[in-house]
C-alpha cells in the first residue's frame, strides 16, 4: 500500500477457523495513523472476528499481526491495551453492578497496582469529563443498570477514550444511538483522526460510513473484497453491491402499499402506563398493518414492548383479541398470541449457550413435544426450515447460538417469534446491527406476514425504517403518543418534529 | 419467499457439528487413562467384583449428582443435600422402626425431601435469596431438625428396635441386596441416571432447565416460567437426596444425625462439575455427570487398592478435581458466550 506514513497496525494474510466455520481467510489490511478506516460487510462477513484478533481476544489461525512493523505475538487484551490499542466491542461488555463512572474508568483502574490507592474523586471527575465529551450528562455515580442501551453504548465508548490511544476500533458503536448522539461520536472521531489516531469504524449505516471515512474496506465471507481509498464517486449502491456480491436491485427501499383490513383491533392499549416512563397512552393495532413507533431515547418507546409483553410493571388495560391481558404474565401474552423480539440480543433475546435449533423452538416447546418428550426430528425440521427461510449463516441447527454473528442471532430470534404463529408481533429495534441484505429480507418477511393478517408493532429508533416499512407511524415523546401518521405524511421530517415536541404542545395537539 | 434475495450458502454451512459435543470426551478420556493406569498398577482393579464394588460405592453420590445436574444447569446451587440425605434417611428409618410398612415409610422420607427442595426453590425464586444463601441456611436447619428429631442418638433399623421383620427384610434388601449379582444401589443409580438423562436431554422440562440457566430473560421472553422450573429442579434434587439417604440407612442399617452425610454436598457438587456442568448454569449433561462421579469413585477405589494412606487420598482427590476441571476449561472450544 502506498502511503506516506507507515501503518500502525497491519494484518498480514490473517486466517481464522472455528469448528465448522471459516471466519477469515487471507485478510491483509493496514491501519494508518490519522485515518478513519471503515470496515463493512454483511452479517457474518468476519468484521468482528478480525477486530477480536487485533484486540488479543482471539488468536489467528494463520498469518501475522504487525504493530509498528514488528510482529505482535501472544498478545493479551491487557497488553494490547498498553500498546495504545482500544477496542469498543459490538456487544456491550459492562459491569452491571458497578456505577457509570467505575465502568468508564475500569480499564484504567485495573492497571493501578494493588498497593496504590484509588482516588475516587479524581476518577469520578475524569469520567464525568469524558462522558461530557460524548454529550452525556449522566452522574458518574448512577448504577449502570439504570441506563438505557444507548447510554450504555456511550459508556462503552467513553471507556476507550480514558487513555491516549493510537488505534481505536469502533465495532458498530452507534447501533443504539440517536442521530444526535451519533453526531457527537463522529465529531470525536474526526478530532481523534486529526490528532493522528488510526480509527477503525465498523457499521451497517452506509451513508454514515461514506460521510465520515477516509478509506473503506469491504469484507465478504471472510475475505477482503476491496479497499477503497478514493471515495469520490463511490455511492451506497456501489458499496452494497460490493458487500453482497450481487445486485440487490431496488429491493431495498419499498413502501407498504396494501391497506390493513378495517377489522377489529387485535391489540388495544387503554390508559397504558409505566411508572416514570409512559403516562397513559391509547393505541390500537389492527391485523395486516405494520404500525411503527418511534421516539427519542427517554421518550418511553424503549419500555413499551416489554411492558405490553409483561416483563415489567404497568397499569391500564391491554386487550389482545378481545381478551384482557394480566400484567406481568409473559406466558399469558404468548398464549394470547403475542410474540416479542426484544432489542437486546445478548441480555434477553438469545439463549447463547444453547443451539440454534433450541433457540428456534424455545417458545413453542409444547408444539415440539409430546407428553413432555421433545420431538427432536420435528425440532430439527422446524429449525432447518427457519434457517433456510431467513437465510441465516449457520453451520447447522446444532451450532451454539453464542458463536453466531449478531445479525444471524437476530434472524434466529425472529424465527422463534414467527414459529409461535402469533397474532401480534412486537419488534423492538428489529434490525439493529443487521446488514442491508438481511434487513431487506427481514422487511420482506414482515410485509408478507402482515399481508397474511399478522399485526406488527415495530418500535424503532431508525426513522428510515419507520418511513419505508410501516404503513402507520406514531411517535412517542415524554411518555405520550403523537397523532397517527399515514401514507404520504410519513416523512422523516414530520416524524422528527413529532418526536421532539414539548410536552405542553403535545397535550394541546392531542386535545384538538 | 426470500428467494430473490437468497444468498448462496458458504461452504462452511455444509459442515455439520457432531451430535456429541466435545464436552464429555475430555472427562471420558481422563477416566479411561485412570482406569488403564490402575489396571496396570493393581491386578485386582479390573475384576468383576471390584468393578461392582466401585459401582455400589458411587451409587448414592451418583443419584444425588443427577439431581445436582438439574439444579446447577438451572443456574442455582443446593448446599443442603447432605442434610436432606441425613434427615430423610433417618425419618424413614424411624418410621420403619415405629412398625409401619415399607411403602409408607419410603414415601414419608421422599416426600420430606421433596418438600425441603420446594422450600429451597421458593426461597431462591420468589423469596429472592441467592440459592447459595438459602440452601446454606437449609443445610443447617435440616441438619438441626434431624438432631432434634433423634435427640442426637443413632437410629438403628432392626427388629429389636421395633421394626416389622418382613418390612425390615425388604428395607435392607434395598440397601444390601443384589439382583443377579448387581447391588441394588447400583441398579437404582443406573435407573435414575437413565431417567435423568432422558429428562434433561429429551424432555421439554430439561430444555426449560437449560434455558432458564442460560438466560433468565430470554427464557421469560420465550414464555417459560423461570420460578416454576427452578422450584421443580430443587424438588427433584430434594427427592433424590432423600432417596439416596434412605438407601444409605437401608445399607448400614443405621444412621446418626450428627454424622450421616456430613459434607456430602461438596462431593456431589464436585462430581457434577468435574462432569462438565457449568456452575453458571445453562450447561450440563447427565452423561458428563456420570463420568464425573466415576472419576471420583474410581480414584477413591484405586487409591485404597494401591494402599495410599487415607490422608494422601484426600489430598489427591482434591487435586484431581481441580486438574480435571482445569483441563476441561482450558480445552473448551473457543466461544463468545
Ligand atoms: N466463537 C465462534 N465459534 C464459531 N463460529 C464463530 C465464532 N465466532 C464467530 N464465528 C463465525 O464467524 C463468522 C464471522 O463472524 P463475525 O462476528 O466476525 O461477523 P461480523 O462481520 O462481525 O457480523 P455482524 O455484522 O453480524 O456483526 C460467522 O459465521 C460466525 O458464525
Ligand atoms: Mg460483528
Amino acid at each position: 500500500m502506498q502511503t506516506d506514513t507507515l501503518p500502525v497496525v497491519s494484518f498480514q494474510r490473517i486466517g481464522k477457523s472455528f469448528p465448522g466455520v471459516r471466519a477469515l481467510s487471507n485478510v491483509s489490511l493496514a491501519l494508518n495513523p490519522g485515518e478513519i478506516h471503515a470496515v463493512i460487510g454483511e452479517n457474518g462477513a468476519g468484521k468482528s472476528t478480525l477486530m477480536n484478533i487485533l484486540a488479543g481476544v482471539l488468536a489467528p489461525s494463520e498469518g501475522t499481526l504487525m504493530l509498528d512493523g514488528k510482529p505482535l505475538r501472544l498478545s493479551s487484551p491487557l497488553e494490547v491495551r498498553r500498546r495504545g490499542i482500544a477496542v469498543v466491542f459490538q456487544e456491550l461488555s459492562l459491569c452491571r453492578n458497578l456505577s457509570v463512572g467505575e465502568n468508564v474508568m475500569l480499564p484504567a483502574l485495573a492497571e493501578i497496582p494493588p498497593w496504590q490507592l484509588i482516588r475516587r474523586a479524581r476518577a469520578q471527575a475524569r469520567s464525568r469529563e469524558i462522558l461530557a465529551r460524548l454529550g452525556m450528562d449522566t452522574d458518574p455515580a448512577t448504577p449502570l443498570r439504570d441506563l438505557s442501551v444507548a447510554q450504555m453504548q456511550l459508556v462503552e465508548i467513553a471507556r476507550a477514550l480514558v487513555r491516549k490511544v493510537r488505534v481505536l476500533v469502533l465495532d458498530e458503536p452507534n447501533s443504539a444511538l440517536s442521530p444526535h448522539e451519533s453526531e457527537h461520536l463522529f465529531n470525536i472521531m474526526r478530532q481523534l483522526r486529526d490528532d493522528g489516531v488510526a480509527i477503525v469504524y465498523i457499521s451497517h449505516h452506509l451513508n454514515e460510513v461514506l460521510a465520515i471515512s477516509d478509506r473503506i474496506s469491504v469484507m465478504r465471507d471472510g475475505e477482503l473484497v476491496e479497499s477503497i481509498t478514493d471515495l469520490s464517486g463511490v455511492t451506497v449502491p456501489h458499496l452494497v453491491a460490493s458487500m453482497v456480491g450481487r445486485d440487490l436491485g431496488d429491493a431495498v427501499p419499498y413502501g407498504l402499499t396494501h391497506k390493513p383490513a378495517e377489522a377489529q383491533p387485535v391489540l388495544s392499549l387503554r390508559d397504558f402506563r409505566v411508572p416514570g416512563e409512559i403516562h397513559g397512552i391509547d393505541l390500537d393495532l389492527r391485523p395486516g398493518e405494520i404500525l411503527g413507533v418511534g421516539g427519542l431515547p427517554g421518550s418511553g418507546k424503549d419500555i413499551l414492548a416489554e411492558a405490553i409483553f409483561g416483563l415489567c410493571p404497568r397499569s391500564g388495560e391491554v386487550t389482545v383479541c378481545g381478551q384482557i391481558l394480566p400484567a406481568q404474565k409473559p406466558m399469558a401474552a404468548i398464549q394470547g398470541g403475542i410474540a416479542l423480539i426484544p432489542a437486546d440480543r445478548r441480555n434477553g433475546g438469545a439463549l447463547l449457550t444453547m443451539s440454534v435449533a433450541q433457540n428456534v423452538v424455545s417458545s413453542t416447546l409444547d408444539r415440539h413435544s409430546r407428553i413432555g418428550v421433545l420431538l427432536n426430528a420435528l425440532i430439527g425440521d422446524t429449525a432447518a426450515r427457519q434457517i433456510r427461510a431467513f437465510d441465516a449463516r449457520v453451520s447447522g441447527p446444532a451450532q451454539v447460538m453464542g458463536t453466531l454473528s449478531g445479525g444471524n442471532q437476530q434472524k434466529i430470534i425472529l424465527s422463534r417469534g414467527i414459529v409461535s404463529e402469533p397474532r401480534v408481533l412486537i419488534l423492538h429495534e428489529p434490525t439493529r446491527g443487521i446488514d442491508v441484505g438481511a434487513k431487506a429480507e427481514i422487511y420482506a418477511i414482515l410485509k408478507r406476514l402482515a399481508q397474511e393478517g399478522l399485526a406488527v408493532l415495530m418500535i424503532s429508533s431508525e426513522l428510515p425504517e419507520l418511513v419505508l416499512h410501516a404503513n402507520r407511524v406514531v411517535m412517542m415523546a415524554h411518555g405520550t403518543l403523537s397523532r397517527d401518521f399515514t401514507g404520504a405524511e410519513i416523512t422523516e421530517q414530520n416524524l422528527m418534529m413529532a418526536a421532539s415536541v414539548q410536552p405542553a404542545h403535545l397535550v394541546a395537539e392531542g386535545a384538538a | 419467499m426470500t428467494g430473490s434475495l437468497a444468498q448462496p450458502a458458504t461452504k462452511a454451512v455444509k459442515k455439520r457439528f457432531s451430535r456429541f459435543g466435545g464436552r464429555e470426551t475430555g472427562v471420558a478420556l481422563a477416566l479411561l487413562v485412570m482406569c488403564i493406569v490402575l489396571a496396570i498398577l493393581n491386578d485386582r482393579f479390573l475384576t468383576t467384583n471390584n468393578l461392582l464394588n466401585i459401582g455400589r460405592q458411587v451409587s448414592l453420590l451418583g443419584i444425588m449428582a443427577v439431581g445436582m445436574t438439574f439444579v446447577l444447569a438451572s443456574g442455582e446451587v443446593d448446599l443442603s443435600v447432605g442434610s436432606i440425605y441425613a434427615f430423610c434417611g433417618l425419618v424413614t428409618g424411624m418410621v420403619i422402626v415405629a412398625g409401619y410398612g415399607l411403602f409408607p415409610s419410603l414415601m414419608v422420607g421422599i416426600l420430606a425431601g421433596i418438600v425441603i427442595g420446594i422450600i429451597n426453590g421458593l426461597l431462591s425464586t420468589y423469596g429472592r435469596l441467592p440459592s447459595l444463601i438459602a440452601t446454606l441456611g437449609m443445610l443447617s436447619m435440616v441438619r438441626g431438625a434431624a438432631l432434634i428429631l433423634t435427640d442426637g442418638r443413632p437410629v438403628t433399623v432392626n427388629a429389636r428396635n421395633g421394626a416389622n421383620p418382613d418390612v425390615l427384610g425388604q428395607f435392607t434388601f434395598l440397601g444390601q441386596g443384589a439382583i443377579a449379582g448387581v447391588p441394588m444401589q447400583l441398579v437404582f443409580f443406573v435407573l435414575i441416571a437413565l431417567a435423568g438423562w432422558f429428562l434433561l436431554a429429551r424432555t421439554s422440562f430439561g430444555f426449560r432447565v437449560l434455558a432458564v440457566g442460560g438466560s433468565t430473560k430470554a427464557a421469560r421472553v420465550s414464555g417459560i416460567s423461570v420460578e416454576k422450573v427452578k422450584i421443580a429442579a430443587f424438588a427433584l434434587m430434594g427427592g433424590l437426596a432423600a432417596f439416596a439417604g434412605i438407601l444409605s440407612i437401608a445399607f448400614l442399617p443405621s444412621g446418626q444425625a450428627g454424622r450421616t452425610g456430613l459434607g456430602l454436598e461438596l462431593d456431589v457438587i464436585a462430581a457434577t462439575i468435574v462432569g462438565g456442568t457449568s456452575l453458571a448454569g445453562g450447561e450440563g449433561t447427565i452423561i458428563g455427570t456420570i463420568l464425573g462421579v466415576l472419576i471420583i469413585g474410581v480414584l477413591r477405589n484405586g487409591l485404597v487398592l494401591t494402599g495410599v494412606s487415607p490422608f494422601a487420598q484426600e489430598f489427591l482427590i482434591g487435586l484431581v478435581i481441580v486438574v480435571a476441571v482445569a483441563i476441561d476449561r482450558w480445552t473448551i472450544r473457543e466461544r463468545r458466550v
